[in-house]
């Protein structure tokens, strides 16, 4: 008779198929992986996200090495150290995975490259001079967060969780597994394959949910993750530094034993004896991380506001205000956050006290000493929170969590060493590297009024060769100073559109920065200064009546404002030349049959669902094929006065090409925004279009006389900066 | 909120290979006679180092001893938690203190240490080796549970 169990075998004779990991799947996982990975580095992505993408490669190169190591010379059943050396290389190509996608999501359509550029910007003023250490070690890329939030993964840290023995068993490559060195092992796999410079030492993913969707307000969150990615680079983190240990910062066995203790009743019981003590081990690493956690954050908070001002206070309370609660516990008893108005009263404190010398109600009295009322709503604001956290925090009572003895301690030892930290994170961030609020700051704030992108050049005469710098900082500033001014004088009627269109203009402002290079070339091109005389003249107006519509002399409401401005380079005789922008959109197969045109909801939806943004770098290329369509918009952001309108013209030498830009060519008085193109190829051959290309010209007309208010644009497309 | 992880936590998932690999160099050592014993891969022999080297600092940690080397103050900690739930699940005499903690580990590292410079010196001792096969095996147990742990929770947080 044949029992069940032997017609199937015993265990032992299974044979190993059941028994081993796959060693065919992990290497197809790696090859596939390393795929992906050459993926991005293609120009499409940005340089930060290709950087990351080669020391990825690095990791999976040894990782199918050793697994190939495996395949060929291990017998099987494999033994116990290599079935666990395949699962830990397997571990480590899936982790890697799971970041892949990361870098997937920096593409411009995702993460603006104008956010990605300021950010980067702001990384390189902060970290190479706190860490010492040059500007091409130091990568953090832009990418929009799956939830309303934002988030900090530092890769260099998550890929040093990464045991290197796993990797380098015998010590093949690097020779100090004292230190288990991952920055070191990889220098050296960089080295191996013969790649030029050196590795970035500090990599990270900064992100946020509101990049894809031109949130722009709320991006200074962004500021808490550059925080963050600050600490971390430091060898000793910012929030672990000894000097905060002079504080006794951890408790010691006994202290925690001791708050441990009267929960444990199985004290003086032998047989419970040896959990004790593994009780009192867990409940002292708890402890520390509820300190730690906690001190993460205000650490990146208090960098934050060093790095930003006033613009990252006002974007992490309203953010907070929307988010949940208000809480005032210094350490959450189960997360170890920070409690919401604690974390505002730390950021808060750090920007209006004037310790050393960075106070910001004193420089927002001195930016705006001519237009008092302009700051008057943001010194109201930051008052009005003083006033609600001293109440808040005082109705606590006691800002800790009384109810957890842990969470007590916790608390107890982070406000011991909050004076400790702040005093850390300032010779992190010198008062010289606290960037002062700008004199152009009034300016800018009257740009966004005039609902012109706050992007100061407009403004310089004629700037040959450069552009004003308008800094990250500058930008966000403006914007929420004249938000709450704004909502300030709006209270009994809040206008909805208005928050949305300063997200736009702060959006286009962020982008002219980023362009200033390639602006500054198209600059120099047209440096040829007309001196042609100046005068009114009626109907279509002559190169000369348009200089004057743009006198800087002349109310913004009466003046004609096209930005960026090359000088009189674009001007002829009777019109201005416009360049190509970055921005695309290009139509998808779709299942309509036809689109109504009369019907404006099926019309609106067929341009929603058949038509997706493409982004082209200046530099590269978009090709316009024989009977293809596309949407484009120009560099420029036009303001047009209520004594003017416009048609949108081909150029001559474009159109004989073939080229047809646009079908609907009228722009009526008071429209603001980019002009969007209608590409069309009329010829027989593919055209090739490249941004920063002078592409069109605006003919304007005078208009018999100035518009009322009523009669002038207010359409959907106001403000629009995209296609 | 972004989510952060402390510098240095570590859980016994992450020592899994090394532990694999020294259980099986131990299993080796115990059976060959001392003149064909081998001194353990260099690599994997520094991480075990490296991890019972954690361990000390979480206790010098414990009892704010200075000096105290400078790794990641949560490193220490969390390594000298596994070491403990390693030690407590051990059919052995668990340790009661952290004293007891110390004095497993300093001999596992005069054991290591010593089988690098001779592998078939007559002073590493063969029960030693046996403890520290047994803690290794455990650690890898452990280990292998944190990882399944990790697996059921599906996406980490972290990432």
């Amino acid at each position: 008779m044949t029992s069940r169990a032997s017609s199937r075998g015993s265990a032992a004779e299974v044979g190993w198929q059941v028994q081993d990991p796959s060693t065919e799947g992990p290497l197809y996982q790696c090859q596939s992986l390393r795929r992906h990975l050459g993926t991005i580095v293609h120009p499409r992505y940005p340089a930060e996200a290709a950087r990351i993408a080669q020391v990825f490669d690095l990791i999976a190169e040894r990782a199918e090495q050793q697994l190939l190591l495996v395949i060929r010379s291990a017998s099987r059943p494999l033994e116990n150290a290599k079935v666990e050396k395949v699962r830990q290389i397997s571990r480590i190509i899936q982790q890697l995975y799971s970041y892949v996608r990361y870098l997937q999501a920096s593409d411009p359509i995702s993460s603006p490259p104008g956010v990605q550029h300021a950010i980067s910007d702001i990384v390189d003023r902060h970290v190479p001079p706190a860490l010492g250490c040059e500007r091409d070690e130091v990568v953090a890329l832009v990418r929009p967060q799956w939830e309303y939030n934002h988030k900090f993964v530092d890769l260099t840290r998550l890929l040093e969780r990464i045991e290197v023995a796993d990797l380098d068993p015998n010590e093949e490559m690097f020779g100090d597994g004292e230190t288990n060195d991952m920055a070191s092992f990889i220098e050296d796999l960089w080295g191996v394959r013969g790649l030029a410079g050196k590795p970035p030492k500090h990599m990270a993913v900064l992100s946020f949910a509101g990049l894809n969707r031109d949130d722009v307000l709320f991006y200074p969150l962004l500021g808490h993750e550059i925080g963050h990615f600050i600490d971390f680079a430091f060898p000793e983190t910012i929030h672990d530094n000894p000097e905060l240990e002079l504080e006794g910062l951890y408790p010691t066995e006994e202290e925690v034993s001791a708050c441990v203790r009267p929960h444990l009743d199985f004290e003086g019981l032998d047989l419970f004896e040896k959990l004790r003590l593994r009780e009192v081990t867990r409940a002292r690493q708890n402890v520390v991380s509820l300190i730690q956690q906690c001190l993460r954050e205000l650490t990146a908070d208090l960098l934050a506001v060093r790095m930003l001002g006033v613009s990252f206070f006002i974007a992490l309370a309203e953010h907070f205000k929307t988010a949940a609660a208000l809480d005032g516990s210094v350490v959450h008893e189960s997360t170890g956050y920070p409690g919401s108005l604690f974390r505002l009263r730390v950021v808060l404190a750090e920007l209006t006290e004037a310790a050393d010398g960075a106070s910001t109600g004193e420089a927002l009295r001195a930016t705006f000493s001519l237009q008092p009322e302009r700051a008057a709503p943001v010194l109201a604001y930051l008052s009005g929170w003083q006033i609600t956290l001293d109440e808040r925090l005082a109705k606590v009572g006691s800002p800790v969590d009384s109810r957890k003895a842990l969470a007590n301690l916790a608390a107890d030892r982070v406000q011991r060493a909050l004076p400790r930290l702040r005093s850390l994170v300032r010779r992190v961030i010198p008062r010289e590297r606290v960037p002062s609020l700008s004199d152009r700051l009034p300016m800018m704030v009257s740009l966004l009024e005039a609902r012109v992108p706050p992007f100061p050049a407009v403004f310089d005469g004629r700037p040959h060769g450069s552009f004003a710098q308008a800094s990250f900082t500058d930008i966000l500033t403006a914007g929420w100073v004249f938000e709450l001014g704004s909502c300030a004088e709006e209270s009994a009627a809040p206008d909805h559109g208005r928050y949305q269109e300063t997200c736009l203009l702060l959006f286009k402002a962020l982008e002219l920065t980023r362009a200033q290079g390639a602006m500054s070339a198209l600059s120099r091109k047209a440096t040829v200064e007309r001196q042609k005389p100046r005068g009114e003249r009626a109907g279509v107006k002559s190169g000369p009546s348009i200089l004057d519509a743009q006198d800087p002399k002349r109310a913004m409401s009466d003046r004609l404002m096209i930005l960026p401005y090359f000088g009189d380079g674009p001007l002829q005789a009777a019109s201005w030349d416009i360049h190509l922008g970055n921005w695309f959109k290009v139509a998808k197969r779709t299942g309509y049959v036809s689109i109504d045109l009369a019907d404006s909801a099926q019309r609106a939806r067929a341009m929603q669902e058949g038509q997706e943004e493409v982004y082209v770098r200046f530099g590269e290329q978009f090709v316009l094929h024989p009977a293809d369509f596309a949407l484009g918009v120009s560099l420029e952001y036009v303001s047009i006065p209520g004594s003017l309108m416009a048609f949108v013209e081909g150029k001559s030498s474009l159109g004989r090409a073939g080229l047809i830009i646009a079908t609907a060519a009228q722009v009526a008085p008071g429209f603001k925004g980019g002009i969007v193109l209608e590409l069309f190829n009329a010829g027989t051959v593919p055209l090739v279009l490249r941004p920063g290309m002078e592409i069109a010209q605006l003919v304007f007309h005078g208009m018999d006389a100035d518009l009322p208010m009523e009669w002038l644009y207010a359409g959907r497309f106001r403000c629009q900066v995209k296609p | 909120m972004s989510q952060t992880a402390a510098r240095g936590l570590a859980d016994a998932a992450r020592w899994i290979g090394v532990a694999a690999s020294m259980r099986d160099y131990l299993d080796e050592w115990l059976t060959v006679g001392a003149a064909e014993r081998l001194a353990p891969p260099k690599g994997v022999s520094a991480a075990a180092k490296r991890f019972l080297a954690y361990v000390l600092d979480g206790i010098a940690l414990s009892r704010r001893s200075q000096p105290r080397r400078r790794v990641p103050t949560m490193a220490g900690l969390s390594n000298l938690t596994i070491a403990v739930d390693v030690l407590t699940a051990l059919p052995e005499e668990a340790p009661k203190n952290l004293d007891a903690v110390e004095g497993s580990v300093t001999t596992y590292l005069d054991f290591l240490l010593q089988v690098e410079r001779e592998p078939g010196s007559a002073a590493a001792s063969e029960d030693v080796a046996r403890a520290l096969r047994a803690f290794f095996e455990e650690l890898q147990r452990q280990g292998s549970l944190a990882r399944y742990a990790e697996l059921s929770r599906g996406e980490t947080p972290l990432v």
